[in-house]
């Protein structure tokens, strides 16, 4: 128990060493949500200031906790007892971040990654887009710079990241034959196009990616069939 | 909580059930209905519960579970007009739940201490209850806060409205205070205590956990002594009357402002819904857990309920 700018990242985050990346996310969001606005749980404990300072103390902590690269790394230094003081500015580059970053990091966490997967994936299904490297190279930050997003990407995508699709019909709410149609690009099994299209755009947002681009790629293919 | 076997007149006295103290600074966030409801909740599973009103002055459990002004009372014991705290419960009608009614402020009086206290409450213990559940009433006063620390189980119940949260605070406060000076013959740290109470102290405490460093530097023992207490002390919260999600999340806000203020863990047991099947149940003088089994706020109940058995907190997935 410490003053809470003593505190280790997880301590100000409320959450244990071990949480999922989903986990983080909701600390993350219920602190925001109680220090930043006019919350009626802090005012009469907590000055402006005092919330101003624990919400400073918040976004370094998500900041750092939200990546793998530099939760690890924190995670090392903690464990070794050493200075973590400025691990942001100095000594890991902190990815930059976009509109939903976190997204795809967070759930990596809820299904294990299994190397089988991760092997097999890409060899089974051919496709005439050339898997860009970092979506092949294992916890390397992702760029999907180039990429068209047809079905059989999306489902490397999502396989890469040990993400069931049973996970996904189940956060999103999309019938699970619709995913595996989409997946599979069976375009005269999906449902009408304004349907699909905000179909897509909440998997493309589940996955962490951008929802317009994989709508419009998705659907010129789509057109195509 | 287990006493040792005593006497009670009847040669038997060992107690190995829970008792649960309801309270929480503001009087009016239902704390008499969750009691009530909560203690229909326990004897439905076939465990025999005892309500106590502990509400001295405030008195109106048997209002919340539709039975008549009692004839005799807590007070009738306490005041030895009746040789046995047996012969002050009540039947409640409802099977496995009995009542011990408080109407007249004689603890106040007669300003009990603590040893009085812990010696009402073995003689709770004979009425042979597993559950035994103090509705504490209103304000911070000395018998208030010392039932809810003596208790296996403190429960604040604050409505999401700025005067309930903030008197809330204030009474977690003083158990907070209350328990730190218990634990201290120092009257050195006795004073320290007493000054940071005050904001504007001129040490430049401002929380709880600052005090405990600035303790841990005067004498380390005791430092390390009040952060053995400060984490053992886990009181549940519960958060009555909520219309939004946002409502429920002023519980979430509130567990976490009380780890950073104070460093206490608390468990944020559930919310019960507003519902207008409560204030008709109220009206009528019903319990509404009987009067609406399948009704959300009776939902809610049952699983604050399950949650405090299991030493649980409310989960996300479960928010209806």
């Amino acid at each position: 128990m410490k003053k809470f700018n003593n505190q280790n990242y997880y301590e100000i985050l409320e959450v244990k060493q071990d949480v999922s990346y989903k986990e983080i996310e909701d600390a993350y969001k219920r602190a925001k949500e109680t220090y930043s606005g006019e919350s009626l749980a802090t005012y009469s404990l907590f000055t402006a200031e005092e919330c101003r300072e624990i919400l400073d103390a918040v976004e370094d902590a998500y900041k750092i906790l939200s990546f793998s690269k530099t939760r690890e790394e924190y995670n090392k230094r903690l464990a070794a007892g050493l200075s973590v003081e400025n691990l942001a500015s100095s000594h890991i580059e902190v990815p930059a971040k976009t509109v939903q970053p976190i997204v795809a990091e967070s759930w990596k966490e809820i299904v294990p990654e299994n190397k089988e997967t991760l092997q097999f994936a890409p060899a089974t299904i051919k496709t005439d887009v050339e898997i860009p490297k970092a979506v092949q190279t294992f916890k390397e930050i992702e760029s999907f710079e180039g990429v068209e997003f047809k079905g059989s990407i999306l489902r490397i995508i999502r396989e890469r990241r040990g993400i069931s699709l049973n996970l996904v019909a189940e956060k999103t709410k999309i019938n699970i034959n619709y995913l595996e149609n989409i997946e599979a690009e069976k375009y005269h099994q999906l449902p009408a196009e304004v349907f699909l299209k905000s179909y897509l755009s909440q998997y493309a947002r589940f996955l962490g990616l951008d929802a317009k681009k994989v709508v419009e790629d998705y659907m010129r293919f789509y057109e195509k069939r | 909580m287990s006493f040792e076997s005593g006497d009670n007149g009847n040669g038997k006295g060992s107690f190995n059930g829970q008792i649960w103290a309801i309270g929480g600074g503001k009087g009016g966030t239902g704390k008499s209905l969750i009691t009530s409801n909560l203690g229909i909740c326990l004897s439905k599973t076939g465990r025999d519960v005892l309500l106590v009103d502990a509400d001295l002055g405030g008195a109106n459990l048997h209002s919340c579970l539709g039975t008549s002004f009692p004839n005799v009372t807590l007070s009738d014991f306490i005041r030895k007009r009746v040789p046995s705290i047996k012969d002050v419960t009540i039947n409640t009608g409802i099977p496995h739940l009995s009542l011990i009614s408080g109407a007249e402020d004689y603890l106040e009086v007669a300003n009990t201490n603590y040893a009085q206290k812990m010696r009402l409450l073995k003689q709770l213990t004979y009425v042979e209850s597993e559950y035994i559940l103090l509705d504490l009433g209103a304000g911070t006063s000395f018998n208030t806060l010392d039932f809810f620390l003596i208790a296996d189980s403190g429960i604040i119940v604050v409505t999401p409205e700025p005067t309930s949260i903030e008197n809330a605070y204030r009474f977690i406060k003083s158990v907070f205070y209350r328990r730190l000076k218990r634990i201290v013959n120092n009257q050195g740290i006795r004073e320290i205590i007493a000054e940071v109470m005050d904001r504007k102290n001129e040490l430049g405490i401002k929380t709880p956990i600052e005090l405990i460093s600035h303790i841990e530097v005067i004498d380390k023992a005791i430092g390390q002594r009040f952060k053995e207490e400060v984490f053992k002390f886990k009181p549940n919260l519960i958060i009555n009357s909520v219309r939004t999600r946002g409502d429920i999340n002023i519980g979430f806000s509130i567990k976490s402002t009380c780890l950073k203020y104070f460093g206490i863990n608390m468990s944020y047991v559930g919310y019960v819904e507003y519902d207008e099947s409560i204030w008709q149940a109220v009206r009528r003088r019903r319990p509404f857990l009987l009067e609406y089994p399948n009704s959300r706020p009776a939902k809610c109940l049952e699983r604050i309920t399950k949650n405090i058995i299991m030493n649980k907190e409310l989960e996300e997935e479960f928010i209806l």
